[in-house]
């Protein structure tokens, strides 16, 4: 028997492996909130596939081996604040998986990224505890301590602090000059550069396409250029805009998503750049600080229409 | 002598050949031949013989107009003609000696017409089994600059054509220099994968001995499907062709190296094509080998002179990629009948949903989007599959192979493909049906006008002649009129 392929549990182990540095980095600075995170969402996930496996009579060894649902799973966690209530990345992460994945027919058969809708859920049904970012740390005594508090008596303001997006986003709606961000002082840059080295690992395996991360990181990077040589005092710089909040995450693991983008490379390139554009405007003149997840949504209901477009095309 | 560029996708598989053994073995003589009267593409050849014919090795049995002609492989006594329904065969009974027609004279390529290539039973041994002669048919008209050769087993295990080069390369060459001046090319090309130095080397050194100086050998790199007729024409032209093309709309004509061998040993002292050479191989196989069988022998006889492994036992024709299961062993060697393999039956892959990864897409050597297609398919959509060109599929299996979730893609395009063929058929149908309603109805109506034209003509003329009847009525209106002033019309009586 000829095999040349690889399966799709070895792409989606790939794509866990990939996520190893960013989960690493970020427990380290933000404490074991983020692998209490990992671990809720990742049983949340499994015994939600399992469940629907049964309502669906489907034999639940072959929809589990995939381990998508662990990807979205992790994914889903590595957004999400250490310091939430336990229940919240349940409520998330079922979600994800019964609403985005499973209710639409399972594997392959959504038009949403499953990570994406659960956390656009958490965000708009829980705004005040998805926002609640520590300040910079890293000492894990720091994370342990804080989660042993109890939530009711726990003084949000003396231990959160506000990300580099949430003091630009503040500024811009208060018509303000944005703050000098340092980015080597906020513990998200350095996450941002492990989901780069995962996301490059990846492209170097050739489990994702170079067309959607260029394309997305090409239209961030020209359009903050041309507004911040514009009016650098009210818009932020091209580097913030690719290190701060979740944009190395979106371009190299949610936005290449293969179910949910389109199938034609230059499709990919535009879809890539379009979301790019999304995440631009959403920041500089939208209500939330970080725009990845709803531009990644907004796209995903294009990506049909861009298959049609390019139906048929050579390449 | 050169390197060929190279065409889109594909897959690289380990080539697992079969060993060329020399002397070429020979499959021994069998008691009954069943020889089959199909040519690929639903032809048959009619029986020229009777029940109790006695026959000679070579001898015409089958044929007629624009038939493939069908000959005897040995000495024997026709016991059984089956000349209806799908199988159509004609059942030898051999005699043991053995005895065959004289050999002729060799002829000269300007001899010879389509016609003889048809009646000495070349059809493509390559896989297709198209009838040479129907595939040369266009060339008249439109001479091929370049001959290509086909002699890239791109098929993993097959080595027919490298076994044949080995035992036979002067009847081969012949045959491609004969090819060559038939359809008026000016220059052929032997085409062979890159890892089989050895089958290169032989040609090269034949070449320099035997002075054809129109012949070359290439080489294009070992990845499946390098010997398919379209990648082959865009590894060695270094374009590919546009959609729906045939390589001859290039400049290029693509002959199998089996069947111009073929040729050649037929344009050398007219022996007619009754063998071919077939691996028989696999890992249930004891000596996996490459011999030369009858056309029409049974392939159980094969697999006891291979000799079969214990165990349960999977039968193909084909090779791993394109090849088929065989339900039993009873059938015949055909002429496109490559490759026989006994398989360990192979555990069934669990299918999983498509992701979407888009590695079909890039083995595909028509540069298809295979995943698109896949969905197009799912949801019976056969205007969106076509819109995803659906026609340009090949069937060569290559997104199979590299799909991560087993999908079996290629079996579905080939029943959408079949589904689209059924209903541009019923399609043209209907129109050829309505074209022929509308010619009828305007032909009823010119009927109609013309017999109307002759009976007023034919009236016109009765009325004229009758003066005296017309005066009397004439008068007779006057009279009336005279006698009631309401005014009548006469002469508007008809229509």
């Amino acid at each position: 028997m000829i095999n040349a392929r690889r399966g799709t549990a070895d792409v989606m182990n790939n794509v866990l492996l990939a996520t190893l540095p960013a989960a690493l980095i970020a427990t380290w600075f933000y404490g074991p909130g983020i692998a209490l995170n990992l671990l809720i969402c990742c049983g949340t996930a499994l015994l939600c596939e399992a469940a629907i496996s049964l309502l669906r009579a489907r034999p639940y060894g072959t929809t589990f081996p995939d381990h998508s649902a662990l990807v979205a799973a992790v994914l889903l966690a590595l957004c999400l604040p250490p310091l939430l209530p336990l229940w919240l990345p349940v409520v998330g992460t079922a979600f994800a998986i019964v609403v985005g994945k499973q209710l639409y027919g399972g594997l392959g058969q959504n038009p949403f990224n499953p990570a994406m809708v659960g956390y656009a859920a958490l965000l708009i049904a829980f705004p005040r505890e998805m926002s609640l970012w520590p300040a910079a740390s890293g000492e894990l005594s720091w994370g342990i301590s804080a989660l042993l508090q109890d939530y009711s008596t726990l003084n949000w303001d003396a231990i959160s602090g506000a990300t580099a997006l949430d003091a630009i986003n503040i500024a811009l709606r208060a018509d303000l000059a944005i703050p000098s961000i340092a980015l080597w002082q906020q513990p998200a840059s350095f996450v941002a550069v492990a989901w780069l080295c995962g996301g490059l690992w990846l492209l170097y395996r050739g489990i994702i396409g170079w067309q959607i991360p260029l394309g997305l990181v090409a239209a961030l990077l020209v359009l903050s250029t041309a507004f911040y040589l514009g009016d650098s005092a009210r818009y932020a710089s091209p580097l913030t805009h690719l290190l701060a909040g979740a944009t190395m995450m979106t371009a190299f693991f949610i936005a290449t998503d293969p179910v949910s983008a389109p199938a034609h490379w230059q499709a990919r390139l535009l879809y890539g750049a379009a979301i790019g554009l999304l995440i631009y405007v959403i920041r500089s003149w939208g209500s939330f600080p970080d725009g990845a997840a709803f531009a990644v949504l907004l796209m995903n209901l294009c990506a049909p229409t861009l298959d049609h477009l390019w139906r048929g095309r050579r390449r | 002598m050169s390197r060929a560029s190279v065409f889109h996708g594909g897959v690289q598989l380990p080539p697992n050949k079969v060993p060329v053994q020399l002397p070429t073995a020979r499959l021994p003589l069998q008691f009954r031949y069943d020889i089959p009267l199909t040519t690929r593409g639903g032809q048959y050849s009619a029986p020229h013989v009777e029940l109790g014919s006695q026959v000679l090795g070579g001898e015409l049995i089958a044929g007629g107009r624009q038939r493939v002609g069908v000959h005897a492989p040995t000495s024997g006594t026709v016991t059984e003609i089956h000349a209806e329904g799908e199988d159509r065969r004609i059942v030898l009974i051999a005699d043991g000696e053995q005895r065959s027609l004289p050999p002729r004279a060799a002829l000269a390529p300007e001899n010879a017409t389509l016609d003889d290539l048809r009646e000495a039973g070349l059809a493509g041994m390559g896989g297709a089994g198209f009838p040479t002669a129907d595939k040369l048919n266009a060339t008249q008209q439109h001479p091929p600059k370049l001959l290509i050769i086909n002699a890239v087993e791109c098929e993993p295990q097959i080595s027919c054509d490298a076994q044949l080069i080995a035992e036979d390369c002067e009847t081969l060459l012949l045959g491609a220099d004969w090819l060559r001046r038939f359809v008026g090319a000016t220059a052929c090309k032997i085409v062979l994968e890159e890892h089989n130095s050895s089958s290169k080397k032989t040609l090269d050194r034949a070449l320099l001995q035997s002075g054809y100086p129109h012949l070359s050998t290439v080489s294009v790199p070992t990845r499946y499907p390098a010997g398919s007729e379209r990648q082959l024409v865009h590894a060695i032209t270094g374009t590919a062709l546009a959609a729906g093309a045939r390589p001859l709309d290039a400049g290029v004509l693509v002959q199998n190296a089996a069947t111009v061998h073929a040729l050649g040993r037929w344009a050398r002292d007219g022996s007619p094509l009754t063998e071919r050479l077939v691996t028989v191989t696999g890992e249930r196989c004891l000596q996996p080998q490459t011999l030369w069988c009858a056309i029409g022998a049974p392939i159980s006889a094969l697999l006891t002179h291979a000799g079969i492994a214990p165990g349960e036992t999977t039968l193909f024709q084909g090779g791993p990629v394109m090849g088929f299961a065989l339900p039993n062993a009873d059938t015949a060697i055909t002429k496109h009948s490559q490759c026989i393999r006994l398989e360990a039956p192979a555990k069934p892959l669990d299918t999983l949903a498509c992701i979407r990864c888009g590695d079909c897409a890039d083995a595909c050597p028509e540069d298809l989007l295979p995943q698109q297609l896949h969905w197009q398919l799912l949801g019976n959509s056969l205007p969106g599959a076509q819109a995803e060109r659906l026609s340009h599929c090949i069937l060569c299996g290559c997104c199979d192979l590299v799909c991560p979730s087993n999908i079996p893609l290629s079996q579905q395009f080939a029943l959408g493909k079949s589904d689209m063929r059924l209903r541009q058929h019923t399609e043209q149908r209907a129109a050829k049906a309505k074209l022929r309603f509308d010619a009828r109805a305007l032909r009823l109506e010119a009927q109609e006008r013309e017999r109307l034209a002759k009976r007023e003509k034919r009236k016109a003329g009765a009325a004229k002649p009758d003066k005296k009847k017309a005066l009397a009525e004439a008068l007779a209106r006057s009279r009336a009129k005279k006698a009631k002033p309401a005014p009548t019309d006469a002469g508007q009586k008809n229509d």
